[in-house]
């Protein structure tokens, strides 16, 4: 199916077909771009899951210190800065999304 | 150093002052029309942040204090929710927005087939998890006050009794003023947005007075030994994990979490913004607790409480303004949290305790009065309220208000996390039964009682001190600290693992071996489908039928006259009618029992609706049609697909056929001036010549005769070609239709090549080759002879040479007839051998008009054969010659 609407995209996208096919390609661009909005959304909790549990976690326990606080709260607050920065670009670009 | 009492008194009264104004100020506004400003993102976000609680706002300090990061998980875990909201919470917010969800209790039941059981559990399991939380904050506030202002502890129970009472009075003037249409209070989240702030601002100026105002500043923090810091490296391991399990569940399930997120939420976008702002708030509220704790444990006494670090690092410090504002910041965390908790559980008490109660108790018929369940609700959830706060007051004076903060309210967490199974499966699984949530719910909740919260009294409340120790009746297995003999285990890690997972094996179950009831077959497929199906269609599935005035009574007891007549008449008016009163469709019934949950929770409106209606039943196509909406819509989009390729496709094949007639047009605009031009040749001749006759009467008879001579000549030319035309014609128009018999082929070349050679006017050497002997094909003689006359005369015509040569042969070809027909002439070049078969070419030299082989080519198709032509093999140094191959399919003898 998916196969079929690529070929037929292609189609219209054809040069001479003038003006219209350039829009259409455009649009399932965006169309992309929006899945791949949602799909990130989808899988940063789980990003962010992994990173602070034990096995990553383990890595940054070692009594290090690093701007004058241990490395693992450091670690922290940086994922959690990090988190928070995707969020916010994600919440953006999925905030006029209709549901398909 | 202390404040005095009276002070602080004022203080928190002053500032109960201003949330009571802030709240009678925005309400005023949004009944009035206005305070658009209240439905912004950042108001609801700021809402959201009624999770910082006093354990937020003093526990995490004594938290990071005793177990260094641990207190983190208590963030990260809405954090990671919140990132994921596309997820879970956005579905949630759909269902809640859609089904007019008033609490997580009506959520579930709603469902789980609009169960009343279902709903009174879960309230019951909300109320009893939310008591240890709601002691909590009183406890807060008592220590806080004390420790401002130096009193003895036996000042705890006065203090916390007048901190409930004064937060009931708040929670039932403005979360209880009516049973508004969408619970929705704006007066109150007003004053939890504007809580919000003032904990922040509190928590981050003492982060800063700890960070740059303690001895030694943040060199001096630095410089200390590590005895004197959290301990930070206990962060890995299960008590981690499962805190980061429960507070991730929690900010769904707890159930002014519920509220502020579900309920009180007035725009999907708004979740979007959330998304990020709300872990940023949690993020804001965090970074300082570190530094205060260090700070706590370098200059403070060892034996001070690391629960009141934030209070008494400024007071011991002599910062008196910081000192009330540290104190204010947390009664703001513990008032905003008892008035939600309050007004989320006393909504579902009243809607899931007191309302079905009360359905038995009403009054029977004759005796209704306008609104008078309205008024029952409302007085309910006023003494609800109250007894909520009496509950956790009750808690706070047993339990003694010794434990730590955070422990306590981890009580809480684990409790309502029971919810959790029922909630996700009732979201994401279709199968999840009404058996199994129940019995799951029940199970998991009978478990926290016993492993956890029992416990917590430490032996002064049901369980007693021996059985903690010894298990019940003395049995080991049971000892509720280490079921089953799992000893050694964190009890926090115990408790979640057991209840959770009991719960969730049996919800799994017991859901696998019953059977939903139609009603709760439609409410699976309606929450799991919310993203597909549309809710209009799901109105018409349950089919009842009742009198408007039965139906109008019902409304304007629970809703009061006012809103029910309204609703009446936009339906009336939807329905296309004149009057107040619309027909008592199914699809109004639906609205009506929907509008009814905005206000009592499904399961009331239901069972209400059920004593008003009669014939209740669920059409089972419908209900299949909707299970199959989702499924539908997907067919559809797929369809939808197919159809705009098919009109790509035909699009392409209209365009191809188009081009085709294009083609076909200049064809034969070329045609008709070919033709045009072939007849004006011999006109011109036979108009020229017959006026020489005619004006010049002195020639002599000779020069007549062969002027005549021409003129029939010419007229004969003019005869043929028209007749070649029509022949033409004939064979494109009506090919299909000659005749045909079967005949032999071998005979008709033999009887052509006679004719074509009597008609030569020079002479010509025939020549026989291999013959086939008798070949018998479908064809009309007449036709067939004109197509090897044609050939034969064609190869005589084409041959400027003195010694013309013809040579026929014959052969059987498979299931095919062969006939060659060569000549010694000059041959045809390479590149023009396929346009001799074009209508009008003509290969250099005079003669016909051109349409000879066109002609019998096409007659041999009529044949179902074909005319190809080749080079002759070589049969001389300089004669090439060319090759004519008749092909035609042979028949088989009848």
């Amino acid at each position: 199916m998916s196969n079929d609407k690529t070929v037929g995209k292609g189609k219209a996208g054809v040069p001479g077909q003038g003006g219209a096919g350039d829009q259409e390609l455009e649009s399932g661009e965006k169309a992309l771009d929006a899945r791949k909005a949602r799909d990130a959304a989808l899988l940063l909790p789980f990003a962010g899951l992994i990173l602070i549990s034990p096995p990553l976690l383990a890595i940054f326990t070692p009594d290090v210190n690093v701007f004058g606080g241990p490395l693992v709260a450091f670690y922290l607050f940086t994922v959690w800065a990090v988190l928070i920065v995707c969020a916010f670009r994600l919440a953006r670009r999925l905030k006029g999304e209709r549901e398909p | 150093m202390t404040l005095s009492a009276n002070l602080i008194v004022i203080v928190s009264l002053g500032y109960v002052v201003l949330l009571f104004a802030l709240a009678w100020y925005v309400d005023h506004t949004t009944a009035s029309g206005g305070g658009a400003w209240l439905r912004s993102p950042i108001i609801y976000t700021l809402s959201l942040s009624v999770y910082c609680t006093a354990w937020t706002f003093y526990g995490a300090v004594g938290s990071a204090a005793r177990n260094g990061l641990e207190f983190l998980t208590i963030y990260f875990g809405p954090t990671l929710v919140f990132v994921g909201w596309w997820w879970f919470i956005r579905k949630i917010v759909r269902i809640g927005r859609t089904h007019r969800i008033t609490s997580i209790a009506d959520m579930i039941s709603s469902r789980y087939g609009k169960s009343g059981p279902l709903a009174m559990m879960a309230t019951i399991v909300a109320v009893v998890a939310a008591t240890p939380y709601i002691a909590l904050q009183l406890q807060s506030v008592t220590l806080s006050f004390e420790a401002i202002v130096g009193g003895e502890p036996g000042q705890d129970a006065q203090i916390a009794f007048w901190t409930a009472a004064g937060m009931a009075a708040f929670t039932i003037l403005f979360g209880t003023r009516s049973l508004d249409e969408n619970e929705r209070h704006f007066g109150v989240v007003a004053a939890i947005a504007a809580e919000a702030v003032v904990k922040l601002t509190a928590l981050i100026a003492i982060g800063l007075l700890a960070i740059f105002g303690v001895s030694g500043g943040f060199s001096g923090i630095l410089a200390a030994p590590a005895s004197d810091l959290p301990p930070l490296d206990q962060v890995a391991g299960p008590r981690w994990m499962t805190l980061l399990f429960l507070s991730a569940a929690a900010i769904i399930c707890l159930p002014r979490q519920f509220h502020v997120t579900v309920v009180e939420n007035s725009s999907e976008r708004h979740l979007a913004t959330a998304s990020w702002m709300f872990p940023l708030y949690l993020f804001l509220i965090s970074i300082f607790v570190l530094p205060i704790a260090a700070a706590g444990m370098i200059s403070l006494p060892s034996d001070a409480n690391p629960d009141l670090f934030v209070l008494t690092l400024p007071l011991t410090m002599g910062q008196e303004e910081l000192t009330i504002l540290a104190y204010i910041g947390g009664f703001s965390s513990a008032t905003s949290m008892v008035i939600v908790s309050t007004i989320a559980l006393s909504t579902m008490v009243s809607n899931h305790i007191v309302a079905p109660l009360s359905m038995w108790l009403m009054p029977v018929r004759g005796h209704e009065r306008t609104g008078d369940v309205l008024r029952v609700l409302l007085t309910t959830r006023r003494i609800a309220i109250v007894l909520i706060l009496g509950l956790g007051y009750f808690y706070f004076l047993v339990s003694g208000g010794s434990g730590a903060l955070a422990s306590i309210g981890l009580i809480a967490f684990c409790g309502v996390a029971q919810f959790l199974p029922a909630l996700v499966a009732g979201i994401f699984w279709r199968g999840a039964t009404h058996a199994g949530a129940i019995w799951g719910l029940v199970a998991g909740f009978a478990i926290w009682m016993y492993t956890l919260f029992l416990p917590s009294f430490d032996g002064a409340f049901l369980l007693s001190q021996a059985t903690l120790d010894e298990g019940l009746w003395g049995i080991g297995a049971l000892k509720p600290q280490a079921l089953a003999g799992l000893e050694g285990v964190d009890p926090l890690v115990h408790a979640t693992v057991w209840s959770l997972g009991i719960n969730t094996a049996i919800l799994v179950g017991v859901s696998l071996v019953t059977r939903q009831s139609p009603l709760e077959r439609l409410q699976s497929t309606l929450f799991v489908d919310v993203f597909g199906s549309a809710p209009a269609q799901a109105m018409g599935v349950v089919q009842r039928s009742a009198t408007r005035g039965d139906l109008f009574l019902l409304a304007q007891r629970t809703l009061g006259l006012e809103p029910a007549l309204a609703l009446f008449r936009s339906a009336a008016r939807a329905q296309g009618k004149s009057g107040d009163f619309p027909d008592p469709s199914p699809a109004f019934i639906s609205r009506l029992e929907q509008e009814l949950a905005g206000s009592v929770g499904a399961a009331s409106a239901h069972a209400m609706m059920r004593k008003t209606v009669s014939g209740e039943t669920i059409s089972t196509s419908e209900l299949m049609d909707i299970a199959d909406e989702a499924a539908q819509l997907v067919r559809a989009s797929q369809a939808l697909e197919a159809k705009s390729l098919e009109a790509e496709r035909t699009a392409e094949q209209l365009r191809a056929a188009n081009e085709r007639l294009r083609a076909l047009d200049v064809l034969k605009d070329e045609f008709l001036s070919q033709v045009s031009h072939e007849l004006r040749t011999p006109m011109t001749s036979i108009c020229s010549f017959a006026e020489i006759l005619r004006n010049d009467p002195a020639l002599d008879d000779e020069t007549r005769q062969r002027f005549a001579q021409v003129i029939q000549g010419e007229s004969e030319r003019l005869t043929r070609l028209l007749d070649e035309i029509l022949d033409l014609n004939f064979l494109e128009e009506e090919g299909r239709s000659i005749p045909l018999t079967r005949i032999d082929a071998e005979d008709v070349i033999e009887s052509a090549a006679e004719i074509a050679l009597a008609a030569a006017d020079r002479p010509v050497r025939l020549e026989w080759g291999r013959r086939a002997g008798s070949a018998f094909v479908m064809a009309n003689a007449d036709r067939l002879s004109q197509v090897f006359i044609n050939l034969i005369s064609n190869g005589i015509k084409h041959n400027p040479g003195p010694d013309i040569e013809i040579r026929i042969e014959s052969r059987i070809d498979g299931d095919a007839y062969l006939v060659a027909v060569e000549d010694n002439g000059p041959g045809v070049p390479e590149d023009i051998r396929e346009r001799v078969f074009e209508k009008f070419f003509r290969g250099g030299v005079s003669g016909g008009a051109g349409l000879g082989l066109p002609i019998s080519r096409g007659i041999l198709q009529a044949f179902g054969g074909t005319l190809g032509l080749t080079e002759r093999a070589s049969v001389g140094a300089s004669h090439r010659g060319a090759r004519f191959v008749v092909r035609l399919p042979l028949s088989p003898a009848p």
